[in-house]
């Protein structure tokens, strides 16, 4: 077994702890590290930490039965009465449907008599007919990454090979969308060279039950591409799927992002970490059987996700106390003091914690302020306006 | 409502004088939904707790 983390998560460790950690409710398991595509955005091998380049490929049996076992102490320990896996790569499926499946009739028998809600996050490429049923056999929910259509797919999610991964994606989602207790939803990742609703309009295609809306990760070391300068085009680009979702009469799908952020604009709490201050209850197990802060944070830099921690020396509860963990709980006093000041802080949180990385520190605005500031004062507006009307027909 | 440290107002939008009696049983907008989950949420208020961003 490799040594999970170097020590380097010193950029987040002087932040302030909450008083009484969350207990982790959302463990995300790297089952293969290896991916079978290339995207050329990807935060496992892209941007600036490329550590998963030598991670073992796959999560082996001791790594995963051990990883089962401390999420039934977790679970136990803190009387939850449900856990969320997210069976994640790379790419899962490179283990194979039926070893997906077998983890998740091993995941329930750990946690019990608490339940699991286990989902495979997958790039579709390999979601045949006998692997949707293995899935679907076993329980297992299913989230698909697709940015559009093909043209604003093969754009960035590309084999090595430099083909695009459109055509078994478009595929496996048509089989997805006949399973429909089977179907997660799809992540897409915004592009400013794609038009937001064709971009829409692709995806609703797929009968998703759920889409996400991605800000492409970015920090101030390492800025989002804006072909134009408009410092607010992400935040133009989402204000536009925002209207085509909002005002259809009958809502065609539930977007995260649209939805999380109305219901913080309304003095409710977020489930997601992108948006608001809602203590972060997720907690990533490499294939090493190190644990890692979200791994998203390897957009940031080299060794922002590790804690030197291990599932064979260490509960998650002693992950609880990392600092760098513990500072993703501490709502806003673990905010710039210029986003303290700022009228949405609230509402944004400070935007997504890996967006927020200068020059060795997470105390900052999000990359993406001015979009998210625009999007929020979009929907903010929309929301008063419809509470108008509400008002007229109570009155 | 909402203020910052320095105690300006901020951006939430403000529910107290809205009755949601009169919204339609059968609207299926995403407004009208919303306004269901936050009233759930205030019926039966649970621990919030943020998820990962990079899964369904």
């Amino acid at each position: 077994m490799t040594v999970p983390g170097d020590g380097r998560g010193a950029a987040v460790a002087d932040r302030p702890a909450p008083a009484r950690p969350v207990p982790f409710s959302e463990f995300i398991l790297k089952v293969h590290s290896r991916c079978n595509l290339a995207c050329d955005y990807c935060y496992m091998y892209e941007l600036a930490d490329r550590s998963a380049r030598t991670d073992p490929p796959r999560m082996s049996p001791e790594v995963f039965a051990r990883t089962c076992w401390r999420i039934g102490e977790h679970v136990r320990t803190h009387g939850l009465d449900a856990a969320r896996v997210v069976l994640h790569g790379g790419e899962p499926l490179l283990v194979g449907a039926p070893a997906l499946a077998r983890m998740a009739d091993r995941l329930r028998a750990a946690v019990r008599p608490a339940t699991a809600r286990i989902t495979v996050q997958t790039n579709g490429t390999r979601l045949d007919e006998p692997a949707l049923s293995a899935l679907v056999g076993a329980g297992v929910r299913i989230g698909v990454s697709l940015d559009g259509d093909r043209t604003a797919n093969d754009r960035h999610r590309r084999y090595a090979s430099g083909r695009g991964s459109f055509d078994q994606v478009d595929a496996a989602l048509r089989r997805l969308a006949d399973r429909p207790e089977a179907y997660a939803g799809i992540l897409c990742v915004v592009d400013l060279a794609a038009d937001p609703l064709d971009t829409y309009a692709a995806l609703l295609a797929y009968r998703p039950p759920v889409v996400d809306f991605l800000l492409p990760h970015a920090n101030w070391e390492s800025p989002p591409a804006r072909p134009d300068g408009d410092d607010t085009g992400y935040g133009r680009w989402l204000a536009r799927v925002f209207d085509a979702w909002y005002d259809a009469p009958v809502r065609r799908t539930r977007v995260r992002l649209f939805e999380e952020l109305i219901n913080l604009l309304l003095g409710g709490a977020s489930r997601t970490e992108s948006l608001g201050l809602s203590p972060v209850a997720a907690v990533v197990v490499n294939t090493d059987g190190g644990y890692e802060q979200v791994d998203t944070l390897r957009s940031s830099y080299p060794g922002a996700v590790d804690t030197d921690l291990t599932v064979f020396a260490h509960s998650f509860d002693e992950v609880l106390r990392h600092p760098a963990v513990a500072a993703r709980q501490a709502g806003v006093s673990a905010l710039a003091a210029g986003c303290r000041a700022c009228p949405v802080h609230r509402v944004c949180g400070g935007g997504n914690y890996p967006h927020r990385y200068r020059a060795g520190s997470f105390t900052n605005p999000s990359v993406y302020c001015h979009d998210l500031r625009l999007l929020i004062d979009h929907v903010a507006g929309r929301l008063r306006a419809d509470l108008v009307g509400l008002r007229g027909r109570d009155g | 409502m909402d203020s910052t440290e320095d105690g300006s107002q901020g951006v939430l939008v403000d529910l107290s004088d809205v009755s949601l009696a009169d919204l339609p049983e059968l609207d299926q907008s995403a407004f009208a939904w919303s306004l269901r989950r936050i009233l759930e949420e205030v019926d039966r208020p649970r621990d919030a707790v943020a998820g990962w961003n990079s899964a369904m």
